[in-house]
């Protein structure tokens, strides 16, 4: 029987010929925990505990909404 | 004529009738027109409170539709947790993977109530965040909380209590120029090497064949007795070194190819090299791994590798297979070879369906000449926006072994995976 180490050594040199071509992606297990929304959370898959980087954003909208109340 | 001058003097000192009269048609005329000022001015505050409620609805409106409801909902969800860190990102996450497992080993038939050992229940907390244009530092809390899992239930143990195990405590230094550096407990590099698969099913079958019953006793025939050895005791998908305590470092990724390497407890060590490309109507996914595991295996070294194909069409294709370089000089090398040919489509409005048909053979891995053969069928059907799978399986077993005449193993099972 033709050893398995050779079987994927050349599979790796077939892989190496065609790998500049094509376009990046991310490859990610279906057993990990699945990209997409969740029953609970929603879009975010999650339950956002803190959102750091969104947090200026809202805080921008809770002023336009006060300066438009007092008009 | 007194009485008349009486009565003229004593209506002397008070208004004449006429005049009273008139006095209090007066008041009562002004106080109608204050009454009816003061009505003004209460409608005029009214239309200006009615004004006022209308442009706040308005504003709340504009500002749910201009970002998106997950932006207002954000605002509460950011006041109920603060961090003197504005730039990092927490959340809480898990899923649920619930199952009915039947098994018939040629001498009993049971139903066990389960978790899906493919994928188990598990529970974590990530969090992350960016310290510099090109670096950033995070970290993972993960346990998975097992019920009856479906690897270890059968014959004589139904119920095998729950269990809650560490998978993740792992902290990551990510450069975008530089790669990664993990440290803590998780995946070592080449965890997941023999177990890439783009098939859609792998929630119910992958090269781990042994989690589906991997806790069933085989009975033997030839001498009409259970015997102590359970499927998975003869199955091993050499999928490397699993999750352990390491460092790990891998290398940014270059025309989808990505190194990693691991320095991991009790002297062991792994490399593992990946590769990940999209082409024209594909998608390619491939690993392949080298261990040494020190003190924590009976083996010297081994060798795993896998690949997954997917076309556009939703055909793919996924291969794997290892080989394991033992200490005993006695023992034959342990081998793997697992295929599995399957189908994507959307068939149905609620989300994607995968079929699968796999064939895994496992020789030699607890005694010389044993042979494990197994087959299944798969059907796994998604509800997209529910974040849910419904998954339907058939797996059965066999095993080869010297001086034995060991039954087959036939196993279904049912379930749903929910993500949180």
């Amino acid at each position: 029987m033709v050893s398995i180490r050779y079987i994927l050594l050349l599979a790796c040199s077939v892989v190496i010929l065609g790998g500049c071509a094509g376009e990046e992606y991310t490859y990610v297990s279906e057993r990990e925990l699945k990209p997409g929304p969740g029953v609970f959370s929603g879009k975010d898959g999650g339950f956002t505990l803190y959102r750091g980087k969104e947090r200026s954003e809202n805080e921008q909208d809770n002023d336009q909404l006060k300066d438009t109340v007092e008009q | 004529m007194v009485a008349l001058t009486a009565g003229l003097t004593l209506t002397a000192g008070f208004p004449q009738p006429d005049a009273l009269g008139q006095d209090l048609e007066k008041l009562v005329q002004n106080q109608q027109q204050q009454l009816d000022a003061q009505a003004a001015e209460i409608q005029l505050l009214k239309e200006q409170l009615s004004l006022l409620l209308g442009k706040t609805a308005q504003n709340t409106e504009a500002i749910a539709t201009k970002a998106d409801k997950k932006d207002v909902e954000e605002v509460e969800t950011a006041k109920m947790v603060v961090s003197k860190n504005s730039a990092v990102d927490v959340t809480l996450y898990g899923q649920l993977d619930r199952a009915g497992l039947w098994a018939d080993n040629g001498d009993a038939s049971k139903v066990y109530f389960v978790d899906n050992a493919n994928s188990t229940t598990r529970l974590g907390v990530t969090a992350n965040a960016p310290a510099t244009e090109d670096l950033s530092i995070g970290g993972k809390i993960e346990y998975e909380i097992v019920s009856n899992a479906s690897t270890a239930v059968n014959q004589l143990e139904e119920s095998t209590g729950a269990d809650i195990n560490v998978r993740h405590t792992d902290a990551w230094f990510a450069s975008k120029r530089f790669g990664t550096l993990y440290i803590g407990r998780g995946d070592t590099a080449t965890n997941g090497t023999a177990e890439v698969d783009l098939s859609g099913t792998s929630v119910i079958t992958y090269s781990a064949i042994d989690d589906f019953a991997g806790g069933q006793l085989w009975y033997d025939s030839s001498t009409n007795a259970l015997s102590e050895l359970t499927v998975g005791d003869v199955i091993d998908n050499m999928d490397g070194l699993s999750r352990r305590n390491r460092f790990r470092y891998d290398t940014p990724s270059f025309a989808g190819f990505a190194l990693s390497g691991s320095a991991i407890e009790s002297g062991a060590f792994d490399l593992a090299a990946r590769y990940e490309r999209k082409f024209d109507g594909i998608k390619l996914a491939a690993a392949v791994g080298y261990a040494t595991p020190g003190d924590l295996k009976s083996w010297d070294k081994q060798y795993s590798g896998s690949f997954s194909v997917l076309h556009d069409s939703g055909l793919n294709l996924t291969v794997a297979g290892g080989n394991q370089d033992l200490k005993e000089d006695n023992r034959d090398d342990p081998t793997f070879w697992y295929a599995k040919l399957g189908y994507r489509a959307d068939l149905f409005p609620v989300g994607p369906s995968a079929f699968s048909v796999d064939y895994g053979l496992f020789n030699d891995f607890q005694q010389n000449n044993d042979e494990n053969q197994s087959f299944s069928l798969a059907y796994v059907q998604s509800l997209k926006e529910w974040g849910t799978e419904l998954y339907l399986a058939y797996r059965l077993y066999t095993l080869d072994r010297d001086d034995t005449d060991f039954d087959d193993v036939n196993a279904v099972m049912a379930g749903a995976r929910l993500k949180f």
